[in-house]
């Protein structure tokens, strides 16, 4: 018996509700990753007085370590995100079919709606990929920049910097949990 | 006539001490020395300023004031400006002068200011000369420049430049975002517009 094939529906469909990601966007997300948890180590060391070099086995590690959690957080906002901008995006995104159709040429209904469809997901996985990055950047570095001179301004600058960096990641990554995400 | 004869030797011999004990302190120059230190915050590689106030307070004028400061060694501090040996010929009963020395500290360590020493003659007909010592401001503590930059600097341009860094990371993604979202949105009020 010959297996049945997944329609070009249904394979958009799988990946519409799936969490994961292609090469292209892990490497978007870690490439952010990497870059918004270095950034700090300026404020660290010209601010904090943190000499870079003597401290460079710390900042390495704790970047990797904040890499992670921040990468993680971006996939969890841009999952749920996705979905409510498809929904969001289809009458516009269907407009805009319409308005790129060569004129003159039928489309049938299912090619029509296998298009509306790829489009949908195109749209809503650049949005939505965007925003994450954005969203979780900006509570990253606000979060960090007050940890490190309020809350823990009076601490030594090892606890400073272990304490705001990982505690900053690991709330943007807890609060990508919330708000249903991975519920479906 | 025993009796009063000791009375009167005791209150002749009651007059002499009382008039020797008036005359010790009668005349001479009496000078009090005051040793400050006027910043707040001692800073390695930052001057220190050292003030000496001297008042004489005595009845005569002070001939060859000498005030000797030993106490900064070299190892540890720079002169920057002033003397730690200085001489006035002659100081005015009720009258001050001030000596100002600039420090700059080599080293970050606890210090401990002690007095200067002031020699002086308490007056023209004096033959040797009067020790006294000024104030002492006690211990000390010589701080890190990068302790005072962390806690005082302004660290505009840093502020700055960290501004710049995070621009990319958060900049480009929202303007692609809001790039996109006004797109359909326009094409949605349209769309809307079309079926009313």
């Amino acid at each position: 018996m010959s297996k049945k094939l997944t329609s070009k529906q249904e394979d958009i469909l799988l990946q519409d509700y799936s969490r994961s990601l292609s090469t292209k966007s892990n490497a978007l997300f870690y490439g952010n990753g990497l870059i918004v948890s270095a950034v700090p180590i300026m404020l660290f060391w010209r601010i904090h007085m943190m000499d870079p070099y003597q401290n460079a086995p710390l900042f390495a590690a704790v970047v990797l370590g904040c890499s992670y959690l921040i990468a993680f957080a971006y996939k969890n906002v841009k999952f749920v995100v996705k979905h409510r901008i498809s929904q969001v995006r289809e009458d516009a995104i269907s407009q805009e079919l319409t308005q790129e159709a060569p004129k003159g040429k039928k489309v049938s209904k299912k090619e029509r709606d296998d298009m509306l469809l790829w489009r949908k997901n195109e749209v809503a996985d650049y949005e939505a990929t965007t925003f994450s990055i954005f969203f979780n950047n900006v509570i990253f570095l606000l979060l960090v920049v007050f940890l490190s001179f309020f809350l823990l301004r009076s601490s030594s600058n090892l606890v400073n910097y272990l304490l705001s960096m990982l505690l900053s990641s690991g709330f943007v990554a807890l609060l990508s949990t919330g708000s249903g995400a991975g519920k479906r | 006539a025993m009796s009063q004869l000791t009375a009167c030797a005791f209150l002749i011999g009651l007059v002499i001490f009382t008039c020797g004990a008036a005359a010790d302190s009668d005349g001479g120059a009496q000078l009090i020395g005051v040793k400050s230190i006027a910043n707040n915050l001692i800073v390695k590689g930052m001057d220190v300023t050292v003030q000496y106030d001297i008042y004489n307070v005595g009845d005569k004028a002070a001939m060859n004031v000498q005030l000797e400061e030993d106490g900064f060694p070299i190892d540890y501090f720079a002169v920057r400006s002033g003397f730690q040996h200085v001489r006035w010929t002659r100081l005015p009963p009720g009258a001050n002068v001030s000596h100002t020395l600039i420090l700059t500290p080599l080293q970050t360590f606890v210090f401990n200011a002690s007095h200067a020493v002031m020699r002086y003659k308490v007056s023209d007909e004096a033959t040797g000369s009067t020790v006294g010592y000024t104030t002492s401001p006690g211990e000390i503590a010589v701080i890190e420049t990068a302790d005072y930059d962390r806690q005082f600097s302004a660290h505009a341009m840093d502020w700055l430049t960290f501004g710049m860094m995070t621009t990319p990371s958060i900049i480009i993604p929202f303007l692609l975002w809001y790039a996109s979202v006004r797109k359909y949105s326009n094409l949605a009020s349209h769309s809307s517009r079309k079926n009313n």
